[in-house]
């Protein structure tokens, strides 16, 4: 039987009457042969579910591990330079560049309507169709070989739906799950984590971003300006660790046109204001206000860890959302969890 | 409410409609005025940014329920806001259904309010389903031609009005977006609680 640790004996003490207390970074927990690989299924449906979810280990260590990301690129800009990759990073890269090559091949069809090529399922079928053969390579020993079947669906579902043709918070989340589960696997260490996202993070951006535009994905349970962005919640997180604490760059700086033009390829917060300028029309507070209100915060610590609370309660506490996420021996579903005070 | 409870699903409306006559307005209601949708794209999140609580909200999605599924201009123009339905082949039949609820999952009342017209019709062989068909792709054709228009927010910020006369002449009204200066400026909001 499993049980569960609360959350409040890991988290910061600063908890305030309403709001979460900071997000801290976690190590992720290793797992340890023997290993009991499945095919993940999903298992949230309520809020109820939601509660037990954030309320388990496995809760706690995936958002964890989404700060620890986060903290591991403070002050780094995208092309400081990291430690030589290792075998993993080396194939996730590989892999990304692949994924954009067939952009190239797989060109859009001529469509009328405002969103869905179906060109996409093109590109989709051949991501389901060579994905297994992506995997092998990352996977080392006889022992980890059949994480395969584990691995695969969350990393299936990291580019968006073939069906809908669309993408959005869900489908990056699964993209953090996949990373996730290699880091329990002890493929990813973290050592790796700025590479991780300096590089791998930022391809997987680039690519998403190509998919969008080239194939005009529908923006997936986008809240239009009621949201963050249309498609994206984590470059914001890890973007705005980047900018923390630079000498003169402030959250307001994203309104200046120089500093976009001239920093985005160093910093991911400034590439997704920048993004979002160029593909909608008219003026930015009225197509993106909370990025705009957001821009008023005094320091990017603040809306580093703003980022961190609202992600957490805007996608990971979301039943449409999660209702999609997947559950397996990596990330594990509890039945029921029992909470106590140590 | 009072109002909108004595309409039929089915409401008739004389044409034309204009603003000199603000007792003559009727709205029908779409796949968009419902609860689920709402907390999807935004509405809910404004309202309770707007104003505090979810209460406006409620009592919007409330109304909704009331609202009428469709409208029939001058007794020979049918309209709604998606399409039609395998389930229906009379308009008595949509007059029967129980509206007053939820946009569900399935059925009629789901497909008048979610049905994408398609180029290809088949199956549904009857007479007046057949002059709702007719009907359909006399609109779409006036439709295709403001199409390039309305692709908005990445192409340009456009809406469009189709207006009847009173001998059901067809015209298509494209509007532009307000110039900046006379929008004003969305007035700056204090950031979400979360960067406090």
């Amino acid at each position: 039987m499993e049980i569960s640790a609360p959350a409040h004996n890991l988290l910061d003490a600063e908890v305030g009457p309403d709001l979460p207390s900071v997000l801290q970074p976690l190590p992720v927990p290793r797992a340890i042969p023997p290993y009991h690989f499945e095919t993940p299924t999903k298992r949230i449906s309520s809020p109820d579910d939601i509660r037990r979810f954030h309320f388990s280990a496995a809760g706690l260590h995936f958002l964890g591990f989404v700060a620890a990301l986060s903290h591991s690129v403070r002050g780094r800009k995208i092309s400081d330079p990291v430690p030589p990759f290792s075998q993993t990073l080396t194939f996730l890269l590989s892999l990304l560049q692949t994924l954009t090559s067939w952009i190239d091949e797989i060109p859009p069809l001529p469509h009328p309507a405002r969103y869905g090529n179906p060109a996409y399922r093109s590109w989709h079928a051949r991501l389901s169709a060579e994905a297994p053969a992506f995997l092998c390579p990352i996977l080392t020993s006889d022992e980890l070989l059949p994480a395969k079947d584990e691995l695969l669906p969350y990393l299936l579902d990291s580019f968006g739906n073939a069906f809908r043709i669309d993408y959005g918070t869900g489908h990056e989340t699964n993209f953090a799950a996949f990373l996730y589960c290699l880091a329990r696997l002890s493929l990813i260490r973290e050592e790796d984590y700025p590479a991780l996202v300096t590089r791998v993070f930022v391809a997987y951006l680039e690519l998403m971003r190509r998919l969008q535009t080239t194939y005009s994905l529908e923006p997936a349970g986008s809240h239009g300006v009621w949201g963050l962005d249309d498609y994206h919640f984590l470059p914001f997180i890890l973007g705005s660790a980047q900018l923390i604490d630079h000498k003169y760059m402030k959250p307001k700086s994203i309104h200046n046109q120089d500093i976009l033009d001239n920093f985005s390829h160093e910093y991911m917060y400034l590439a997704c204001v920048a993004f979002v300028k160029k593909v909608k029309k008219g003026v930015f507070a009225e197509h993106s206000p909370m990025l705009d209100d957001i821009s008023a915060v005094p320091t990017w610590s603040k809306v580093n860890s703003g980022m961190l609370k609202m992600y957490k309660a805007e996608v990971l506490e979301k039943v449409p959302i999660m209702q999609h996420f997947l559950f397996g021996s990596l990330i594990k579903w509890y039945h029921f969890c029992l909470s106590f005070v140590i | 409410m009072e109002i909108l409870v004595e309409e039929s699903n089915v409401q008739r409306v004389d044409a034309p409609v204009t603003v000199r006559y603000p007792d003559r307005i009727t709205l029908i209601r779409g796949n968009h005025e419902s609860r689920q949708i709402t907390q999807v794209y935004g509405f809910y999140d404004e309202c309770l940014r707007k104003y505090g609580s979810v209460n406006v909200w409620r009592y919007c999605t409330d109304i909704f329920d009331f609202l009428s599924l469709s409208a029939l201009i001058e007794n020979k123009i049918f309209s709604v806001h998606g399409g039609l339905s395998p389930a229906i082949t009379t308009l008595d039949q949509i007059r029967t259904i129980d509206r007053k609820q939820e946009v569900p999952h399935d059925g009629a009342m789901c497909d008048l309010l979610w049905s994408d017209p398609e180029d290809v019709v088949d199956g549904w062989a009857d007479d007046i389903t057949n002059k709702l068909v007719v009907e359909l792709e006399k609109i779409r054709y006036g439709l295709s031609l403001v199409q390039p228009h309305l692709d908005s927010e990445r192409c340009g910020n456009v809406a469009a009005i189709l207006e009847l006369d009173e001998n059901l002449n067809k015209q298509f009204r494209v509007f532009d977006a307000a110039p900046h200066e006379a929008r004003g400026v969305p007035s700056k909001k204090p950031a979400p609680d979360y960067f406090l």
